[in-house]
């Protein structure tokens, strides 16, 4: 796009928006100060971590340096079955590639990660933290009821598909909660209004490490600038993503996925290269007070997702080659960098970009490399079920008579160890999230926004929204209704569960919300509420009823329930504030047989506008049963219900509140 | 005095619109028009030109919210001022830092665009926002409002704005694509 486009699209931004925009000085939200303990935790950790780093780290990278500096293996790959990638991008011309050898991409100390694993590394070490710290920290804790209990894996985050464990801030066991605060790794007892912070564990140190080790030295191998970004703002740079993480069933081991950037330095300058890499650190986590690096793995792209299936954990990153010699993404195999096979690679006539999606698939705890999958194109959208991973790609058609954006979707089977490329699959228009894909008893679900437009009179058609029912074995569209929402609406959100759908869409700051059965695709049959004020931004399939978050008319936060009834849907009741919320689903808790949802708000008119609110449905109405202040970023609050106590975790606060059994029964 | 009533003497050809649009809306064309240019005197000759312009189209326009029709014309007399003078943007300013975070997006591409479809685009865009993310894109992209004032304005830390502006240009990116722009 051009530069003027740009400015002609800004200029055309619609006139309520740029009133609700408006700049004015609105009331600074006042925050509580944090805790004294948590202030004097992260003093001490930051005084620990500068002691280790400028005096422990200089000692360890020279030793592995020595043992292992100069041990990477050197390969060269030319003339292989990828010189004659074709990219129909470039013209669908042949090109010759010439590869870059695998060797060109391997930092110099990479391997001393390696030995890196020889040596625990403790967060914090106990014998350093003060008296007052100690309190917090309590180590020496002995509760019996607690020693006693089998410690159990217990899921906190509201999945998406059963048994395909999402990677979440927050996760916990029967005994612990495990809370992702940046670098740090904060782990609280679960015992009512007795818990406490038990162990805090940060990575700073680790990052670090893998920061130098991923470091390339020595004058730039490419005049390219493009490939380099000079960072001028290095403190900035250094708040490394970290991304999310996943607790193992079987409780030995935390995984923690971040993001980096191969880094480069000629000793004048430093820069960052156009290369992106998520790393997995894997801790051992089976005693608390004694946490340690188990494993780590350095992979190729920008992170985009992880799932948990059956110990193995599948992790998602996007690559965008920069030049055609680094056009075969590389994997590590725990000795160094490889290429992927050729038979790892998936791209079709029709392949349009040099993006892909890589897939990994590791063993969760050792993360050794079980397979690998490249896939040109695709990723806009990652859906995983039990058995099947699905990858969106969308484009813009410009056919003879109409303009319009495609979806595929490329299925690809894991359930026989490896990724098994399988159909594609072509729908009309776009997807909004992951949410509007959904497989369930042999059928593929999709519903998309259909933006097709007349190209002879330029008329907009208006959009609409389509459902489609696509066999999987076959990927061949079984039903389909099109263009079932009014002219102009665009889908908001969707849901899907067993063998019903559930789609809000709008236009501008009306929605009707639909109820379709899908469980005789032959007489697939739908309801909806009508227009009603606002939509909803999330659907959460909630015991009978659907539940929808989102918006009002006057665009102020709106918690509302949907109830199918004979001739139509209603709206049982809602709950208005005026402010907003997170839309980070995985920041809101979600109980479905207590009818109970939690979410972090912004009140503009409360004096503590940052709050976290916990409401139960009654069945006709809400009923606020926790509207406390909270501090932190309410992208980052979770929260979980344990034995009638509910926890809320912030990354500046901690809260706990008893539930009554009447509001909470205990499961 | 109210929109309408302004508008309506526009209509009559009455100056006395002129001071009244420049009393309520004087401000906040003046704050774009600095954003974009740095310097108050440049700004202030924006907001005039910007009342002209606004003379000589309305009629025929009959604009319905008046503030968001007066600050598109200063934002577009700015941008061309700051365009066409070389001293300007050697005296830096907030736009040279919008338009170096806008770069990404920016490519030699040369298929053409209708308006109808760039309107389409930005606005699906901005309406598939939570209204905070939203507030904070326009600030930034259409106000040329500094991190440092959206950061207080939305009671965040500037490090969380840059956060929130780099992913909301990610997911920006990928809008584009669906409406056939290459990026």
């Amino acid at each position: 796009m051009k530069r003027k486009d740009l400015d002609k699209m800004l200029n055309l931004i619609d006139d309520e928006l740029l009133e609700e925009a408006k700049p004015s000085k609105k009331p600074k939200a006042t925050k509580k100060p944090k805790s004294y303990f948590i202030q004097l935790a992260v003093c001490v950790a930051c005084f620990l971590l500068v002691l280790n780093v400028s005096i422990l780290t200089p000692i360890l990278i020279a030793r592995n340096f020595e043992n292992n500096g100069n041990s990477t293996e050197q390969g060269t790959i030319i003339n292989n079955s990828f010189s004659n990638i074709i990219f129909n991008s470039q013209g669908g011309q042949k090109t010759e590639v010439v590869l870059s050898s695998p060797i060109s991409l391997i930092p110099d100390k990479y391997n001393s990660l390696k030995s890196l694993l020889k040596n625990k590394f403790p967060g914090l070490n106990e014998d350093a933290v003060e008296d007052n710290i100690k309190e917090e920290i309590d180590s020496s804790d002995k509760d019996e009821s607690l020693e006693d209990a089998t410690e159990k894996y217990e899921e906190t985050t509201d999945l998406q598909v059963g048994g395909v464990v999402e990677g979440d801030l927050l996760k916990r066991s029967s005994k612990y909660l495990y809370y992702l605060d940046g670098q740090t790794l904060r782990i609280y007892s679960i015992k009512g209004n007795n818990s406490k912070l038990v162990s805090l564990y940060n990575m700073s140190k680790i990052y670090s490490l893998i920061s130098d080790s991923t470091k390339i030295r020595g004058e730039k191998e490419s005049t390219d600038d493009e490939l380099y970004e000079e960072v001028l703002d290095k403190e900035e740079y250094d708040k490394r993503d970290i991304k999310e993480m996943f607790l193992a069933k079987d409780l030995k081991t935390v995984t923690i996925v971040s993001q980096g950037y191969f880094e480069f330095d000629d000793g004048r300058n430093h820069y960052i290269r156009e290369l992106p890499y998520v790393s997995l650190i894997s801790l051992n986590i089976e005693d608390v007070n004694d946490i340690y690096v188990n494993n780590i793995s350095i992979l190729y792209g920008r992170y985009e997702s992880a799932r948990v299936v059956d110990g193995e954990i599948i992790v998602f990153t996007k690559y965008t080659p920069k030049r055609e010699s680094a056009i075969v993404p590389q994997y590590s195999d725990g000795l160094g960098f490889k290429l992927f096979d050729h038979d790892k690679i998936y791209y079709n006539e029709e392949t349009r970009t040099n993006k892909y999606l890589l897939a990994y698939r590791m063993n969760e705890s050792t993360l050794i490399m079980n397979d690998v999958g490249a896939y040109l194109d695709y990723g806009d959208i990652i859906y995983v079920s039990k058995d099947n991973i699905y990858l969106t790609h969308e484009y813009y058609q410009r056919g003879e008579n109409e303009h319009k954006t495609v979806t595929e979707i490329l299925r690809i089977d894991y359930s026989n160890g490896k990724f098994e490329k399988k159909g594609v699959l072509k729908v009309d228009g776009y997807l909004k999230d992951r949410f509007s894909l959904d497989e369930y008893d042999g059928v593929l679900r999709v519903v998309t926004t259909d933006n097709t437009r007349d190209v002879k009179t330029l008329d907009d058609f208006g959009t609409s929204a389509n459902l489609y029912c696509a066999l999987v074995d076959t990927m061949e569209i079984k039903a389909s209704v099109i263009r079932f929402a009014p002219s102009g609406e665009i889908v908001r959100s969707v849901r899907f569960k067993d063998y019903n759908a559930y789609v809000c869409t709008s236009i501008q700051i009306t929605d009707p919300v639909f109820f379709f059965d899908l469980g005789n695709l032959d007489n697939i049959y739908y309801k909806d509420t009508g227009t009603i004020p606002g939509f909803s931004n999330t659907l959460v399939d909630f015991g009978k009823d659907l539940l929808g978050i989102g918006v009002d008319s006057d665009w102020n936060l709106k918690i509302e329930v949907y109830r199918e009834t004979d001739t139509g849907v209603e709206r049982v009741c809602h709950y208005l504030v005026n402010g907003t919320c997170s839309d980070e689903y995985k920041a809101y808790f979600i109980d479905r047989k207590n009818g109970l949802i939690g979410l972090g708000i912004y009140d503009y008119n409360s004096q503590w506008p940052n709050r976290y609110v916990l409401l139960k449905y009654t069945g006709d109405g809400f009923m606020a049963v926790i509207d406390k202040e909270m501090n932190g970023d309410m992208d980052l609050m979770r929260a979980t219900l344990v034995d009638g106590w509910f926890y809320i975790i912030s990354d500046s606060d901690f809260v706990v509140r008893e539930i009554p059994y009447s509001i909470a029964k205990r499961y | 005095m109210d929109d309408k009533r302004i508008v309506e003497m526009l209509f009559l050809r009455d100056e006395k619109a002129l001071e009244e649009a420049q009393k309520q809306y004087g401000r906040l064309c003046h704050y774009v028009a600095n954003n974009i240019l740095n310097s108050p005197l440049d700004a202030q000759e924006c907001v005039n030109d910007t009342l002209l312009r606004a003379w000589n189209s309305i009629p025929p326009n009959k604009p319905q919210k008046l503030g968001a029709y007066l600050v598109k014309i200063a934002r577009n007399v700015a941008i061309d001022k700051y365009n066409q003078s070389k001293a300007i943007k050697r005296r830096g300013s907030e736009n040279a830092l919008v338009f170096e975070e806008l770069e990404e997006l920016i490519t030699k591409d040369e298929s053409i665009v209708d308006e109808l479809t760039l309107k389409e685009c930005i606005n699906t865009f901005l309406r598939s926002l939570s209204k905070a993310r939203r507030i904070i894109f326009v600030q930034r992209y259409f106000y040329h409002s500094s991190i440092k004032e959206i950061a207080k304005n939305n009671s965040l830390s500037e490090s969380n704005v840059k956060v929130i502006l780099s992913r909301l240009r990610d997911s920006f990116k990928n809008h584009l694509k669906k409406f056939g722009m290459e990026v």
